[in-house]
């Protein structure tokens, strides 16, 4: 039983397709990655998932409902969480604050700050590493550090589905392989994961599966290998060289 | 003298935190510049001054009413201004003005150009230490803002409806990311906001003169310590609001009370000129 299912969903911009008819499924429990050149609508695939946009045609269905007109918070209330390709924290509040708002918005409203909450603040942040820094305004923390607050942040909603937007961009490669464990135990709480990653150096190594678009068109589905060695997926990532054009010709 | 000074620039800065706190609140939440902000307070006003003087009814009570008719008329000012399409600065600035317009031609119709004053004959009198000399009106006016202030910066603060708000300022896509419902919260400002309003008018009316146009006034001393502070610092509100307070005291006291007024004036220019990210704003 799939847990997200896209149906021929299209995205128009003016004249322009962002995204063409893209029919794609996600199982619980998988991590999905999701690849493509610059401007192969990857952010925008996320934008109508979570409802920020409205999908021109086609349809969402999430946990076997339809979502495709959904509002973005209740979206995100039957278990969608995402991150930004630039980290977007409630900057004058402290590290702890951002992660439990979302917390008590995410989950049970209640007016007033409980113990447990801060207890599972602290537990988030623990394991994305900034326990250190909950009294930190957030705005005042570096770039990596902001990003792992966003995921924080979204999991403090209690997602079934997680969607990174490019968590590993600008990341040294030590930083790198901290952020594969950690979607790792991520994927141990129960959560899916689909991860948008321009340079394949996160989803080439914990994807079950890859999800490749060009030019807002699926052009390969399937095991990372495969979609790797799949010919769309290389011309469009490294441009085709004058004589493979003219040998397939 | 200075401590008179010292007093009037307390309980005045006070009471203009109160007056900006709302339309503070309403601009960081919902981006709603609203220019028919100071007409909603003298509106307020004028509802406490019918009361008391066709009515009789005690100064102190007529807040409720005030906070009634406020509160129904941003609710549906409200509704009016979520239509807007982006940019909502500048649309609401157009739309407002044109409700500012509205309620100064009603407010005309309904209680005449003539000046009007709250005249509560208790503020007359008041308590003498030493020097200072704090009246009843001074001591009603301070107490009052500063619990209305208390209050509101505890719920900001210590409750997760007021962090919230305070995410919804902060960031709005990140806000509804984590489950915060922003249109939501753009209502929860709007009645938040029309209560500070409803509080602030019976207040205005018992210190200033109520006339149709005097809202003008009320809307630029919000803006002026808006700006200066930055929108969703409470704290900053009030310095501002003190600043100001202590402004106008001092220009009153050094070069005549027809030089007060310009003193909002003069502070909203320079800072505009000087600091257009606000004062207490850190550079990015």
């Amino acid at each position: 039983m799939s847990l997200l299912r896209l149906e021929a969903l299209s995205k128009k911009f003016g004249d322009h397709w962002a995204l063409k008819e893209i029919d794609f499924s996600i199982d619980e429990g998988e991590i999905v990655g999701l690849v493509g050149p610059n401007g192969a609508g990857k952010t925008t695939l996320f934008n109508l998932i979570t409802c920020r946009h409205r999908a021109t045609s086609g349809r969402v269905f999430f946990a076997n409902k339809e979502t495709t007109s959904y509002k973005p918070h209740e979206i995100q209330k039957l278990g969608i969480s995402r991150t930004f390709q630039s980290s977007r924290p409630f900057a004058k509040m402290r590290t702890l604050d951002n992660v439990m708002v979302a917390r008590v918005f995410g989950g049970e409203f209640h007016l007033f700050a409980q113990s447990t909450d801060i207890d599972s603040a602290r537990q988030l942040l623990e394991l994305v590493g900034l326990a250190h820094k909950e009294q930190t305004p957030a705005g005042d923390l570096t770039l990596s550090e902001q990003r792992r607050l966003d995921l924080a942040r979204a999991l403090a909603t209690q997602p079934r589905l997680l969607l990174l937007d490019e968590v590993v961009a600008g990341f040294s490669p030590v930083a790198v392989k901290q952020a594969v464990d950690l979607v790792r135990r991520v994927r141990q709480r129960g959560v899916t994961l689909f991860i948008i990653d321009h340079f394949l150096s996160l989803s080439l190594r914990v994807s079950d599966r890859l999800l490749a678009l060009d030019h807002g068109e699926k052009v390969a589905e399937g095991r990372p290998q495969e979609v790797m060695r799949n010919r769309e997926v290389v011309r469009a990532y490294l441009g085709t060289r004058h004589e493979d054009e003219s040998q397939s010709a | 003298m200075w401590t008179t000074v010292f007093v009037s620039g307390i309980t005045l800065g006070s009471f203009y935190t109160l007056v900006a706190l709302g339309f503070a609140l309403i601009f960081g939440v919902t981006h709603t510049f609203n220019l028919a902000h100071g007409e909603l307070i003298v509106l307020a006003g004028y509802v406490a001054y019918w009361l008391w003087k066709t009515y009789g009814v005690s100064f102190l009570f007529t807040f409720p009413a005030a906070v009634l008719v406020a509160l129904t008329v941003c609710l549906l000012l409200q509704r009016l201004f979520s239509r807007l399409k982006e940019p909502l600065e500048l649309n609401s600035i157009v739309m407002s003005f044109g409700v500012a317009i509205l309620l100064q031609n009603g407010m005309l119709f309904f209680f005449s150009g003539d000046y009007r004053l709250i005249r509560v004959p208790t503020f007359n009198q008041g308590l003498h230490f030493k020097t200072l000399y704090l009246s009843y009106g001074q001591l009603t006016l301070l107490a009052l803002s500063l619990v209305v202030i208390g209050l509101l910066y505890l719920l900001m603060r210590h409750t997760y409806l007021g962090k919230a708000l305070r995410a919804t300022i902060q960031d709005r896509e990140a806000a509804a990311l984590a489950g915060i419902n922003v249109s939501g919260m753009g209502l929860l400002a709007f009645a938040i906001g029309a209560i500070l309003i409803g509080l602030a008018g019976p207040l205005y009316g018992s210190v200033h003169y109520l006339y149709p146009a005097a809202g003008l006034q009320a809307t630029l001393l919000a803006i002026t310590i808006t700006i200066f502070s930055g929108v969703g610092r409470i704290r900053g509100l009030i310095l501002g609001g003190w600043i100001l307070g202590f402004a106008e005291s001092g220009a009153v006291v050094l070069l005549g009370a027809s030089w007060r007024e310009l003193v909002g004036a003069v502070m909203l220019i320079t800072l505009l000129a000087l600091r257009p990210q606000g004062i207490l704003e850190r550079e990015k």
